[in-house]
This record gives structure tokens, C-alpha cells and sequence, in this order.
């Protein structure tokens, strides 16, 4: 066994650090406030120790804390060589003791027995590890019985300590208060923090194997009687699993500048929280090099999601065919899965006549006399008029027994004007003639 | 010659000069091409007709469609043999400008159709360096006569002839691959 003991001098979030080491293997334990132990034993064919020391460094600098690394072939030595800052085992204090009898502190009892021996064989003169594994276990154990044995076998590093175990939080979130510094609703500072805070979920969201998919941001302002709106919560839900901050920061750019716009912000900003609402597994490993097809499609789904952010839903689309033949109708928006293919494909396009490019919004009354069309008071000659090309009729079936008021009987025809400008006209049961849709 | 016209001349020329080596879109009759990055102004009453046959000529390229008022057939579209799955339709009634530098900054379409309804030279200035950037071909669908404004790279005017598969093409200005 390979443990890395991660020693935090000043206190820190131990518990939501070690979550960024499940990458580096499953096998954790905690030491609140103070310690982290990775088991690297196991993994000494992806890594080595010299890789993990760099790596967590590394990690450990992104969330603006500081570790010493010292490895060991148990939890107990590992945080001992931490702890007293030096390799050589047989030269640090007898105080070790406590550490190596019981580093979780899980036996209170056992704990001050072990202070009496410290105490007893420093009065003796013995101050460290190195004269305490000289002495006779026997003397040990005629002293202080079963607990003097105990300790000698830790000592000598014999005996093995089971492993506390560690559960990574429930919910990912990140918070941040701002008790004295003031800020009335800017963008820029907000964001800053965002990424931070993002960059600390996206890594634990790594660590776990997962993608986030919907999020919650949380602006607590200071409660003013004329701020009704001091808390602010922003749910974000993304069309696709995101993995990257930039992408994410963006679209949570785009909502916050028009939530600002809209409901400005009239009191300090006392905190912001980040909350994961929702987040799927992905297959980690190694990238595909030879395409980078996810990539590109998380690119495409944080760009629609900014879009919509800015436009609003209704006006980010593809469309998909359908199989009414009204023109108006042959399609119809498709809003998520931003360039993916439909499952059924229309291939029935084939058989209707060619349509013209453009549609009109709302069809275009013409009068047609004499060889010229009148469209908007304007007069056209017609070059060509291809009678009949189409004739769509339908609905009456939408009201069987009712007054028929949904039917359509449109006859269409191809028209040719100056400039050979081409029209699609069609006439009504009443010969009234309307514009639909024409090239342009 | 005025200041104005000098400068106008010096664009024309370094354009052409400096960015000959472009790479260029295949395009329906027009043999060099439509130049990457640059922001294009069309007109005339078959430019999405030969807009279409050059998304066909390039295939694999998604494309950024700004609707304006009247929308563009999705069933021409696909009789004319695009792929629907290409096309982002966006329907931007008010300000185009932002969700058009968000399609140019991302660098995903190549393609990027939008009503021209710009006035400044500013905007086009920024739409140009953006599109130089992502190397994405903006055209701006123009209204009745072409813009004067110097950063659009190429003007054409695409109306419809007798034959039925034929563009008549008017070149009003070509800064790229002008065929010497």
C-alpha cells in the first residue's frame, strides 16, 4: 500500500477537497479540517508518486489552497512524515505516538492512555520514535498492559488501521458571502466569483464522473424594504450535459444582464450560491484525438443555450417537416437537440410541386385583369401563368356537423412577372387571388 | 480626388491585393468562389436560389439563418436538396447584431444568413473582423440598393433568367479572388 497524506496547515474545506481526488482513486479518507489520505497504491500503472505530487499541486492551487505531500505505506506514517515535516521516521517527536495510534481520533479513551505514555517516557528521557521502538515490548505490556502493546505495534507500524469512510456530499454547491464588500448588481464582480465558484464545481463534478445539466445561482442581496427582490434564484437548465466553465459562464452572462435589465438590483450583494441541481454520468477516459465531434456539439448546445437566453425559446429553431400540404403548415419548429438528425426522415418532398423560397407571413390579396397583376396598387405585367400546377383542399373533416368554417379549397398556380420575379398565387372558391409565396 | 474617394480606392486595392490567397466556397456561377470570412450583401429576386445551390456545393457546413419578416420555405429548402438539420433559424425581431457576433465568435457556422438592416459602417466593420476571424462568410440579404459601406468584401446582384438553372449574376464589388 501507497498512502499520500495531503497536510492542510491552516484549516481547510477538507471534505469537499477530497472529492477532486476521486480521480486519482476511490479509496479516501478525511481527517477534518486538517487531512486528506489517498490511497495511490493500486494505481502506480497510470501514475506515478512524482505525477501525483505535480497533479495536486495543481489542484489543489485552483482552489486557492496549500498542502504539504508526503507519501507512506500506511495512513499513519504518511501524516506523521506531514505532520513533523521530515522523512525520517526514527527522529520525530514521541508526540507521533497519538497520530499513529489513532489519526481519526475515533477513541477518545484510548487517546489519553496514549498521553500518559508520551508523558511517562519523556519524563524517562525518551523523546522520540526511534528510542521508543527500542524498548522490550514486554516491559511495555507489564506496564501498560494492553494498550502498551497496541501502541508498540503502531510504532513498529505493524498493525493496520481500518479506513473511516468517505462520502462525498450530497449536493454540490458553492457559496461565497461578501460581508464588507459592497457592490450594487455590477456584472463583472458576479461573474469573477461565478467562474470561481464554477471552476470548483466543474472539478468535482469531474472527479465524479458526471455532467452538469441543470444548475441554480443564488444572488442574496441586503433586505431593504424597498428591495422586494433581495433573493435572486436563476435556474439554468442545458440542452446538453456541460463540462466546461466557459461555455456555462456565458449563458449565465446572457440570463443575469437581462435579469439585472429587467429587476435592477437596489441593495448590496451580501452572497452568491451555486447549487447542482441535476447532473448525468459520462464515460471518462481517455479523449477521442482523431475527432472532436463532442466538443463541437457541446460548442453547438451552449451556443443555443446563450441564444436562447437572449431571444428567448420560441425564436431558436430547427424545423422538421410535416405531411400537411399547406404551405404555411409543411413545417414546424423543433426546439431542442440543437443539429441532431430526425429519426424519421420525409421523403415525400419529392412528389409536391417545387414551392418558391420565401413565404409570406400572411397571404397577399392581388386583383389580376388583363395580363397584369395588381400587387399593392402596383401594376405587373405577367410574363407566364401556370394554370393549376396544385390544388390543396382539406379540413372539413375538423367540424363534420357544424358550420364548416376551418375548410380550405386553394388552388395554386406559378406566375411569372417582370424580371422574371416568380410568383406562387393561389385562387379561392371565390376567385379571389392571393400571393403565398414567391423567389427572392 | 477626394479624401474620401482616395480611401476608398486604397481599400479596394490592398483588399484585393492582400487577400487573394483566400480560401474560397465553391459557388453556383460565379468561378472564383465566394471568399471565407468576409461579409457578403446580396439582392435580386434569386439570390436565395443560388444562396441554396451554394450551401449544396458545400456540404457538411451548418448554417446561421436570421429570419426577417417572410420565412424562408423549409420545404423549398429541402426540395432543393438541403439538409434541414444544417439550418439555425433564429427570429430576431429587433436587434440582430448580438446574436449575429455570437454565430460569428463561436466559429460552429460557416454560413450565416441575415436581413442586412444595418446603417453604420461601425457594425460592418465589426461584423467583417469577426467573420475574418471564425473565417465564416456573412450575407447580409439587402433591401433595394447596395450599402456603401466599405467593409462588405462582395456585392452581387442574382436575378432570375429564362432558363430555369441559370443565375444572371451582377458583380457590384469583389475585393477577393477576382479573376484576373
Amino acid at each position: 500500500m501507497r498512502v499520500a497524506c495531503l497536510w492542510f496547515d491552516k484549516p481547510a474545506p477538507t471534505n469537499v477537497l477530497a472529492e477532486l481526488f476521486l480521480r486519482f482513486s476511490p479509496q479516501i479518507a478525511v481527517i477534518e479540517d486538517k487531512a486528506i489520505f489517498v490511497e495511490i497504491g493500486k494505481c502506480k500503472n497510470l501514475y506515478s508518486e512524482k505525477s501525483f505530487y505535480a497533479r495536486a499541486h495543481i489542484l489543489l492551487k485552483r482552489t486557492g489552497h496549500s498542502a504539504r505531500i508526503t507519501f507512506g505505506n500506511d495512513v499513519t506514517d504518511s501524516l506523521v512524515f506531514a505532520k513533523y515535516k521530515t522523512n525520517l521516521f526514527d527522529q520525530i517527536p514521541l508526540t507521533a505516538l497519538v497520530d499513529l495510534v489513532d489519526p481519526f481520533s475515533r477513541d477518545l479513551v484510548l487517546k489519553k492512555s496514549v498521553f500518559k505514555i508520551i508523558d511517562t517516557f519523556q519524563d524517562l528521557g525518551v523523546s522520540n520514535l526511534g528510542a521508543f521502538k527500542k524498548l522490550p515490548v514486554g516491559d511495555l505490556i507489564a506496564r501498560f498492559g494492553v494498550v502498551g502493546r497496541f501502541v508498540h505495534g503502531r510504532a513498529h507500524l505493524n498493525d493496520f488501521l481500518s479506513w473511516p469512510q468517505f462520502a462525498p456530499a450530497e449536493i454540490i454547491q458553492e457559496k461565497k458571502d461578501f460581508p464588507y464588500f459592497e457592490f450594487y448588481g455590477e456584472l463583472d464582480p458576479i461573474l469573477f466569483e461565478l467562474k470561481s465558484q464554477l471552476d470548483r464545481i466543474f472539478a468535482r463534478l469531474f472527479a465524479r464522473k458526471k455532467r452538469l445539466i441543470k444548475l441554480q445561482v443564488q444572488i442574496r442581496c441586503e433586505k431593504l424594504s424597498v428591495h422586494p427582490d433581495f433573493i435572486r434564484k436563476l435556474d439554468f437548465e442545458f440542452f446538453a450535459p456541460q463540462s466546461s466553465v466557459k461555455g456555462t459562464l456565458r449563458i449565465l452572462k446572457e440570463r443575469l444582464s437581462r435579469e439585472f435589465e429587467k429587476k435592477p438590483v437596489l441593495s448590496p450583494i451580501e452572497g452568491i450560491k451555486t447549487i447542482v441541481l441535476k447532473a448525468v454520468d459520462f464515460e471518462g477516459g481517455q479523449k477521442n484525438i482523431f475527432n472532436e465531434d463532442e466538443e463541437k456539439s457541446e460548442q453547438l448546445a451552449s451556443i443555443h443555450n446563450q441564444l436562447v437566453e437572449m431571444l428567448g425559446k420560441e425564436n431558436v429553431y430547427q424545423v422538421e417537416l410535416t405531411q400537411d400540404r399547406r404551405p404555411e403548415k409543411s413545417w414546424r419548429k423543433k426546439f431542442d437537440t440543437p443539429h441532431m438528425k430526425s429519426a424519421a426522415p420525409n421523403d415525400f418532398t419529392d412528389l409536391l410541386p417545387d414551392r418558391l423560397t420565401y413565404i409570406c407571413r400572411y397571404p397577399l390579396k392581388v386583383d389580376v385583369a388583363a395580363g397584369f397583376i395588381y400587387i399593392q396598387k402596383k401594376r405587373y405585367k405577367i410574363l407566364n401563368w401556370d394554370n393549376e400546377i396544385e390544388r390543396i383542399a382539406g379540413a372539413w373533416f375538423e367540424k363534420p356537423s357544424g358550420e364548416i368554417k376551418n375548410t380550405y379549397d386553394r388552388i395554386y398556380s406559378l406566375v411569372e412577372i417582370e424580371k422574371h420575379q416568380k410568383l406562387s398565387i393561389f385562387q379561392t372558391p371565390n376567385r379571389e387571388f392571393y400571393i403565398h409565396s414567391y423567389s427572392g | 480626388m477626394n479624401k474620401a474617394a482616395v480611401l476608398s480606392e486604397l481599400r479596394q486595392k490592398t483588399g484585393s491585393k492582400l487577400l487573394q490567397n483566400r480560401e474560397m466556397w465553391k459557388a453556383p456561377q460565379l468561378e472564383s468562389g465566394v471568399a471565407r470570412g468576409i461579409v457578403t450583401e446580396l439582392l435580386g429576386n434569386a439570390r436565395i436560389d443560388w444562396l441554396i445551390s451554394l450551401f449544396k456545393m458545400n456540404p457538411d457546413t451548418l448554417i446561421f439563418w436570421c429570419k426577417s419578416d417572410a420565412q424562408a420555405s423549409p420545404l423549398a429548402l429541402k426540395q432543393r436538396g438541403i439538409d434541414l438539420e444544417r439550418i439555425k433559424f433564429i427570429d430576431a425581431v429587433s436587434d440582430l447584431q448580438q446574436p449575429l457576433r455570437m454565430a460569428l465568435e463561436s466559429q460552429l457556422y460557416p454560413f450565416i444568413v441575415a436581413p442586412n438592416r444595418f446603417d453604420e459602417v461601425r457594425i460592418f466593420q465589426r461584423f467583417h473582423l469577426l467573420a475574418e476571424k471564425s473565417k465564416s462568410t456573412l450575407f447580409l440579404l439587402g433591401q433595394k440598393d447596395f450599402s456603401l459601406a466599405w467593409p462588405i468584401a462582395l456585392q452581387l446582384e442574382i436575378n432570375n433568367t429564362d432558363v430555369e438553372t441559370e443565375f444572371d449574376i451582377y458583380i457590384h464589388k469583389q475585393k477577393h479572388g477576382v479573376n484576373e
